[in-house]
């Protein structure tokens, strides 16, 4: 191409671009784990799921002091409503959800870990010791063939 | 072969497979390519969560789109414009939101001072005359120093510098930093 414009190189030169390499990754290294949640987020994307809405978007956060143990937050897509409040549960949190149907399986997913429970005959879902942070939800619809769907990230 | 040509023709062959069909070719994709989209993430300005805020949703595009890439060989040059502009994009937004709310301009997000990470005299030798070039030479450096020689067609449009004084833009900066850290003592190669 045009290299031979470049001013050459020697290996001083090298040896400094190497000493800057290895003080960038000292001094602002990429996240850990930064590679392994963007393969997560691919994966998510991959499963071609509809994104469920928040029903009311002003609750972004599902605030868990004891003032108000019993605040909930409600996702709707075409075919389902999945309704979760949070209590604390230790060092974690208690999740409790509602889902318009029974036998329907839902990931409760946390970073790049996910944790699934299966609705009982009145859509009930619950979750133990979950911990603080970012979370968001993947429902599995029973009839074959049919989208699973996604919930935004709430925080915790 | 230099390392970073072979680091845009390995992410080449890898996103070709990718797009034949073999799914499971981004996994060291992503690896091979992730820690550089931060840095040139970084070198523009944008603060930590930002940066990997942008390095996510390159690669949802990048996955969305792989068939509008024209030619695999360019994937490297593709992921590094996206950055570059996605990055922009984000600090105009930045920058709006603060004069809305008048909020005192944000610290510099580069790379906090060097004392917060254990740096041998060496390092913060090296830290100290980088951080006297001017910003366009220290983000030319950051992203060149990834793996030696780079190839200058992708560099160049990731960096919106125009191919044909990439080289001699490197050539000063890499010049200047050389000639004030053979100037001090307290820097030594190693």
């Amino acid at each position: 191409m045009n290299a031979s414009l470049d001013p050459p190189m020697d290996g001083l030169d090298e040896m400094i671009l190497g000493q800057l390499a290895c003080l960038f990754d000292a001094v602002d290294p990429p996240p850990a784990g930064l590679a392994d949640d963007v393969l997560f987020t691919l994966s998510l994307a991959a499963l071609d799921a509809e994104l469920a809405t928040l029903a009311d978007a002003s609750a972004l956060q599902l605030r868990t002091s004891a003032a108000s143990p019993s605040d909930t937050v409600t996702f709707t897509s075409s075919a389902l409503q999945l309704m979760v409040s949070a209590t604390p549960d230790g060092d974690g949190l208690r999740i409790d959800g509602w889902i318009t149907g029974g036998g329907l399986r839902v990931e409760l997913i946390a970073g790049t870990t996910s944790w699934s429970a299966t609705s009982d005959v009145n859509g009930r879902l619950v979750w133990h010791g979950v911990p603080h942070g970012a979370i968001r939800f993947l429902m599995h619809r029973d009839d074959e063939g049919s989208r699973t769907v996604l919930t935004p990230l709430i925080e915790l | 072969m230099t390392e970073t040509t072979s680091l845009v023709k390995e992410a080449a062959s890898l996103f070709s497979e990718f797009r034949d069909g073999q799914r499971g070719s981004i996994d060291p994709l992503v690896r091979l390519m992730t820690p550089t989209m931060w840095h040139m993430a970084r070198s523009c300005g944008l603060s930590s969560g930002d940066a990997e805020d942008v390095v996510q949703s390159v690669w949802l595009a990048l996955v969305a789109k792989a068939d509008t890439v024209r030619d695999p060989a360019t994937v490297v040059a593709w992921l590094g414009t996206s950055v570059r502009r996605e990055s922009w994009r984000v600090s105009r937004e930045r920058r709006r939101a603060q004069l809305r709310n008048d909020l005192p301009e944000r610290p510099d997000p580069a790379p906090g001072p060097a004392e917060k990470v254990v740096l041998d005299e060496t390092q913060q030798a090296l830290w100290r005359h980088l951080s006297s070039l001017s910003p366009r030479c220290q983000a030319l450096l950051r992203v060149i120093s990834r793996g030696g020689p780079p190839d200058y067609a992708a560099l160049a449009q990731s960096l919106g510098i125009p191919v044909g004084s990439i080289g001699p833009t490197r050539g000063r900066c890499l010049v200047a930093l050389r000639r004030s850290l053979l100037n001090d003592p307290a820097w030594s190669p190693s």
